[in-house]
């Protein structure tokens, strides 16, 4: 079985989404700087693709113009996965004797 | 007006309709809401949300429309191929047309600087980027596509350049060269310094006093000149999207070659239209991207269009 990848971005993604669920752009403003307009809602659509979130548009309140926002949640293969990584990381971290080959 | 409908009717084009609707809309709803929500008063603020918002979606379409134009592996590395050697020869262009300018007027910004090489810079790198990038084989539509895409938005660059930000410096580095504090603001603007809104004016009152000196075709040569300029990212891009040949140091020479070719023609140009008055302003300043339009055509419709594999239709079944 192939271990699921997770990338630097998509970690903070699922970190962030964790607590609560949320727009593309509260996620670029939480992130501090860390993600970018132009790519948050690509990474999420490949996210989306992988499982590692779902979405859904919001409700929009009657008389509303304007295209309706998509909020994001993680799954629960997606908090699997990340709880994974950090374990993974955690061990790395409790053995700092070991280093890459070089 | 809500802001972002023309982008989505773009976007509607080049997306995938799953694109569209899991990227795009998101980042749209996101402008449309930031910008509803902001002060009216505040204009400022409200353009750069507008300037954050666009620039975020567009860059979304640009990588929605790589993702479904490009199908294989192959495709994106020779795509990301061009894109760095282009990137390179911008950047070593650049410089060698920035260097000597550095030496002999010491006071020019880089500001100014970068806004007199960037419009030369563009074409030839892009030129370089694509002859060195692509393979020497047929491409596929959508690569194709891509490169035309990405030599379209050079062009756009090139004209906001050269229109206006490089007859600003110009007029910036004149005014902080003046003799003195007192000249500073009183530096008329030379015909180097005029945005192409002036060039234009100056040409319309020209043509309707009938004046046809040189005076009155350098005006005109130069506002033709800058919107040639600009667009022969376009041009030298289809011509080196067409034709191909086997060996990237032959496509390097054929490289050279036409950007010499096209710089001998720009000069051959000016001194018909405007020393001469032999041919109109405007055909002078066009006279490269006419000759280098009509070679790629030429070439797209011979047997050794390097599209030719790729946009032959399937032959019809019965």
């Amino acid at each position: 079985m192939d271990i699921p990848r997770l990338s630097a971005t998509e970690r903070l993604i699922l970190e962030l989404l964790e607590g609560e669920e949320m727009f593309g752009l509260q996620l670029v403003e939480q992130s501090k700087g860390a993600l970018k307009r132009g790519t948050v809602y690509v990474t999420l659509g490949r996210m989306q693709d992988k499982g590692y979130v779902e979405s859904w548009t919001e409700e929009q309140p009657p008389g509303a113009i304007g295209l309706p926002r998509r909020r994001y949640r993680p799954t629960a293969y997606g908090l699997r996965v990340l709880e994974a990584w950090e374990a993974a990381a955690r061990t790395l971290r409790r053995q700092p004797q070991l280093k890459p080959a070089t | 007006m809500m802001p972002g409908r023309t982008l989505h009717r773009l976007a509607a084009r080049i997306c995938s309709a799953s694109s569209l609707e899991r990227i795009v809309e998101p980042a749209i709803a996101d402008l449309q809401r930031e910008h509803a929500g902001s002060d009216a008063n505040h204009t400022a603020r409200r353009a750069w949300i507008l300037f954050a918002g666009y620039a975020a979606v567009l860059s979304v379409i640009a990588i929605c429309a790589l993702d479904t134009r490009i199908a294989t592996d192959d495709e994106r590395r020779d795509l990301r191929r061009t894109l760095v050697w282009t990137l390179v020869f911008i950047s070593v262009v650049g410089a060698l047309l920035m260097s000597p300018v550095v030496w002999s007027v010491p006071e020019v910004t880089f500001r100014g600087l970068l806004s007199q090489a960037l419009p030369l810079a563009i074409p030839i790198g892009l030129t370089f980027g694509i002859a060195l990038g692509l393979p020497g084989r047929a491409i596929s539509r959508g690569s194709a596509k891509v490169v035309i895409l990405v030599a379209l938005a050079a062009s756009l660059v090139s004209f906001g350049t050269i229109s206006w930000i490089m007859p600003g410096a110009n007029q910036a580095l004149r005014e902080e060269t003046a003799w003195s504090m007192e000249d500073r603001g009183l530096v008329p603007k030379g015909i180097g310094e005029l945005t192409i809104v002036d060039l234009h004016r100056e040409m319309r009152i020209a043509a309707a006093r009938g004046d046809d000196t040189r005076i009155a075709r350098r005006f005109a040569w130069t506002f033709h000149v800058r919107l040639a300029l600009s667009s022969a990212s376009l041009v030298l891009a289809s011509l080196f999207l067409v034709s191909f040949s086997n060996g990237s140091i032959l496509r390097g020479v054929f490289a050279f070659l036409v950007c010499f070719e096209y710089w001998a023609l720009l000069y051959t140009g000016e001194f018909l239209g405007v020393h001469e008055r032999a041919i109109p302003a405007f055909v002078a300043a066009w006279l490269p991207n006419i000759v280098f339009t009509s070679a790629a055509m030429l070439i797209a419709s011979s047997r050794r269009s390097r599209l030719r594999g790729s946009f032959v239709t399937a032959p019809r079944q019965g």
